[in-house]
């Protein structure tokens, strides 16, 4: 069979879609594509011949069995792309004639889309243009344009000239919801949930994540002891778990230092929104609402991202609703009710209450750890391991408090950031996931407690790798900074900047986004519509007058016409006296007398159009090229007789004859 | 013979290849699954797919459509040997043309590859013209075909000629310098250029002769005329030279088609060894002459007698 294509464009192309999937794949299968990639290569380049068929078509085989047992189907989704991956590198392998150059092509031109059905960040973009490039390259027939730049430089501009009818689509194209609007968005970007029957593991899991949570800017810089994000208020709870319950509303009493955030809150999957301590008043495009004890939710299921302002008072005083609803407890040990009766001290105030619970983890040798083990209950945590984060130390503390008579609850969220100069706000990102309790003080008032927050300093289990703002957040961030560290979080920073206007411009461009540009600009589009409108009319009034027989409309003049009329303009611009019936030799004749090298010219550039227009010769491009090049020499004079007219003081520049 | 492919632009189809039938529904599937994920990202990709589609389509389209094919000429040629159809393929596009294949409408095997052609420029090809037979010729259509940039689609437009040539008789029979070696006997003295009869006027110069019939008109001495009330035209020189007057009276006991062929092929032999020669053709005569004009005219009659 004929071949005319070349594989090298396909290879890469190959290459760079594994690469953009091969994290959704299992490791061997990413590792044997690229291997059977490379073993195509050194065939195709060395031995300058192909594997034979059967070797591929055995392997190709015993690779759909594999695929098969190890997923038991091969049309879900992940199955489906291992199996495709594979069996367009077996192909690859066995590339012969150009039935398998299409094939592939058409292969590599699902795969490499439908990677970004499980790649969401900006970073994924780049690759999957190059390789989308590579795959035009690779279709482009080679018989005209067989030089590499050449190729390439034909499909950067195929490529350049489409982008404007795709930008007009995908901007245009209504996006209505299909059955899996936003399958995998969630999972891939954001995790930014607890659920409402809170586990402590949840939150461990997200501290191992850099990803963001939300984004915020503020009306006013923030200290970071302030930086507490609420999600969730937990009330009820079961052993070293929690679940919301439903307590009473919350009492405001007092608002103090209000503050007001935009926050843009990353697809999350769950209806849950974060605000600065306390919250007061939420607006939003999408429908959002204060559901009391500082909770916020959206009450429509997400789609896309949520951007969302918040008045919240730093220095708010509340009461509970019904101080019963936070005195529940769960079922307690002996050993747990004699810790509570050692640590309670009647003379102390609430406040003090607190901090010697606190100052117990410390004297009692309690270790700061996100991989405690499984503890099972709060005795395990307190008498057993004594390892744990957040939400075992904030549990606990709640607990004890409880147990000593005072309520107490656990708040779910997010506390601290990084401050992105690019964009001005703040970024909060998975590992920023923290819990903390709220107690009701001698006044009745709640009041937040963090027996993490650094003023007792509990020490870190040294012997795993805590993300820095875990250990800046425990007080144990020591390590000396250093200018490249520097340099990493400015350029992680901007990143996150671009991933931000990426996904508030790309990622979340839907119906709402869309009725709200189309509402915003519909002048705009009006007018842009009028305009098509009225040149796609015109054009067919011409059109049917033409087709009717009306000449008036017809300018199709010979181009040697067009060029002798210029001619003629410019001769008259240099001062001859030519009329609109000046007759060529007329011209001439006056040429001559003033100037004989332009009446040359003159003389060659007239036998050019008359042998154009009524002489056999037709008009060739020489004959073109001729007469515009006479042209342009009287251009150069008309230019100079200007020039001499503006500075007649000096001499000419050429003296006429 | 000359001429230019017919005034109005013909039309030009396009229709999608297999391949570009396959790369549209793969298309439509990934539309299909960037709805249903509701998926910006594969949505992108998808539009630019479809663009990219569509402008490979439009520039499929134009390739064939921004070429023209100008200034066709067709040289007359003997049957059963190959003639030439000269063409010149220009662009009068604002960009390059890729790829154009130019063929015989009916005869696909002949195709001709113009792999570039820059702007505003033109390339010369030839199609081969081949005939059996003796007599006009039709130009053949010739189509003008591209897939390029992708093979998405195949766009073609056919140039329908109204033109012929004339194909001339097959060159057959014997060989002109055999034949007159054999025949310098009685037949062939009636066949070579016989001398020219002198007057027997004894006043009449010794440059002229008696018209003859062969004679061209216009080389008739009116003064001889007047003087001696007959036609009498100036001996040249050609005269003394050996000129052959082909009469197809004498090759009566041939097959007309074998006659002709036999003429054509001594005519040209004759035209070929410098000859003076003539022929008379079911009642039509050419006088003695030589040259590439009077060796065509000749072949011309003969092609579409």
């Amino acid at each position: 069979m004929k071949r005319v294509f070349d594989s090298h464009f396909l290879m890469g192309s190959y290459f760079l879609s594994q690469l953009l999937i091969v994290k959704e794949v299992p490791s061997w299968v990413g590792a044997l594509c690229m291997l059977l990639i490379l073993v195509r290569a050194y065939f195709e380049f060395s031995l300058g011949r192909q594997p034979p068929r059967w070797i591929t078509s055995a392997f190709s085989v015993a690779f759909a069995m594999t695929v098969f047992l190890l997923y038991g189907s091969l049309v879900d989704l992940e199955a489906a792309v291992v199996f495709l991956s594979g069996m367009a590198a077996f192909k690859i392998l066995e590339y012969q004639n150009d039935r398998d150059h299409r094939f592939l092509l058409l292969s590599s031109f699902f795969l490499v889309p439908i990677s970004l059905l499980m790649n969401f960040e900006l970073w994924y973009f780049p690759i999957v243009v190059i390789s989308f490039f590579l795959l035009w390259c690779a279709v482009l027939l080679p018989t005209g344009v067989s030089l590499l730049k050449s190729r390439i430089l034909m499909v950067a501009a195929i490529l350049g000239v489409s982008l404007p009818v795709t930008l007009a689509l995908f901007f245009i194209f209504p996006r209505l919801d299909g059955a899996y609007w936003g399958w995998g968005r969630w999972q891939e970007r954001s995790q930014s949930g607890f659920s409402g029957e809170h586990k402590p593991s949840e939150i461990s899991e997200l501290e191992l994540s850099d990803k963001t949570a939300f984004r915020v800017s503020f009306s006013r810089k923030l200290e970071s002891k302030d930086l507490y994000f609420r999600g969730e208020t937990v009330s009820i709870p079961t052993g070293i778990d929690w679940s919301r319950g439903k307590a009473k509303r919350d009492v405001v009493v007092g608002e103090r230092d209000p503050i007001d955030q935009t926050i843009f809150l990353e697809m999350s999957g769950n209806d849950w929104l974060f605000t600065l301590d306390y919250p007061r008043r939420v607006r939003s495009d999408r429908s959002v609402q204060l559901v009391g004890n500082g909770v916020t939710r959206v009450l429509d299921f997400p789609k896309g991202s949520i951007r969302y302002e918040v008045s919240s008072s730093l220095g708010t005083d509340v009461r509970p609703g019904l101080v019963e609803d936070y005195l529940a407890l769960p079922p307690l040990s002996e050993k747990f009710m004699e810790l509570s009766k050692k640590l309670r001290d009647p003379k102390l105030s609430v406040n003090q209450q607190v901090q010697k619970i606190s100052q117990f983890y410390l004297e009692d040798g309690f270790v700061y750890s996100l991989k405690p083990g499984l503890l099972r209950t709060l005795d395990d945590f307190l008498f057993g391991v004594k390892k744990g984060f957040c939400d075992h130390y904030s549990s606990a503390t709640a607990v004890l408090l409880r147990s000593m008579g005072i309520p107490a609850r656990l708040v779910l969220g997010y506390q601290g950031g990084e401050w992105v100069d690019f964009g001005s706000y703040l970024r909060v990102a998975q590992k920023d996931a923290h819990s903390w309790l709220e107690y009701v003080d001698n006044d009745g008032y709640w009041r937040r407690a963090d027996p993490l927050d650094g003023t007792v300093a509990i020490p870190v289990d040294q012997s795993l790798d805590l993300l820095p703002s875990v250990l800046s957040r425990t007080g144990a961030n020591n390590s000396p900074s250093q200018e490249w560290k520097k340099w990493r979080i400015q350029v992680s920073n901007f990143g996150d900047w671009l991933n931000f206007r990426w996904t508030m411009f790309w990622l979340d461009y839907n119906w709402d986004t869309q009725r709200a540009l189309f509402s915003e600009y519909k002048l705009v589009f009006l007018w842009v519509f009028v305009l098509f409108l009225g040149l796609f009319i015109s054009r067919e009034v011409v059109r049917a007058l033409r087709v009717s027989g009306v000449k008036l409309l017809q300018r199709q003049r010979h181009p040697a016409t067009r060029m002798c009329e210029i001619y003629r303009r410019k001769l008259a611009a240099l001062g001859y006296e030519i009329q609109q019936s000046s007759a060529t030799g007329e011209i001439l004749l006056r040429l001559n007398a003033q100037d004989r090298k332009l009446g040359a010219e003159a003389e060659k550039f007239f036998q050019f159009y008359e042998n154009s227009i009524f002489g056999a010769r037709s008009f060739s491009p020489e004959t073109q090229k001729s007469m515009t090049a006479l042209l342009r020499s009287l251009n150069r004079r008309t230019r100079r007789h200007y020039l001499e007219r503006l500075f007649f003081f000096l001499p000419p520049l050429v003296s006429k004859k | 013979m000359l001429s230019s492919a017919r005034k109005e632009t013909p039309r030009t189809y396009i229709v999608p290849t297999r391949f570009g039938f396959y790369f549209a529904f793969l298309c439509l599937v990934l539309f299909v699954t960037a709805f249903a994920y509701g998926n910006n990202f594969l949505y992108f990709f998808v539009f630019w797919m479809v663009s990219i589609g569509i402008t490979g389509l439009f520039l499929t389209n134009s390739i064939v459509s921004r070429s023209r094919l100008v200034d066709l000429r067709a040289e007359s040629f003997f049957a059963g040997e190959t003639g030439e159809l000269r063409v010149t393929v220009l662009n009068v596009s604002n960009w390059k043309l890729w790829d154009l294949r130019i063929q015989p409408d009916r005869e696909r095997s002949k195709e001709l590859v113009v792999d570039v052609i820059a702007r505003g420029a033109e390339r010369r090809i030839a199609v081969k013209l081949n005939a059996a037979r003796r007599g006009r010729m039709k130009w053949p259509d010739l189509r003008i075909e591209t897939n390029f940039p992708f093979g998405f689609a195949l766009a073609w437009k056919t140039i329908l000629s109204q033109r012929d040539v004339i194909v001339w008789p097959v060159r057959r029979g014997h060989d002109l310098d055999e034949f007159l070696r054999q025949t310098r006997g009685d037949q062939g003295e009636k066949l070579r250029g016989s001398p020219p009869q002198k007057l027997s006027d004894g006043n009449l110069p010794e440059q002229f002769r008696p018209f003859q019939d062969h004679d061209n008109a216009g080389a008739i001495n009116w003064k001889l005329y007047a003087r001696f009330e007959k036609l009498f035209v100036a001996e040249s020189d050609r005269d003394a030279e050996m000129h052959l007057m082909f009469d197809d009276d004498l090759m009566s006991e041939m097959d007309r088609e074998d006659r002709i062929s036999q003429l054509a092929r001594w005519i040209w032999e004759a035209e070929a060894s410098g000859f003076y020669y003539g022929v008379k053709f079911e009642g039509k005569w050419f006088p003695l002459s030589t040259g590439n004009h009077h060796l065509r005219e000749i072949l011309d009659h003969l092609g579409g007698a």
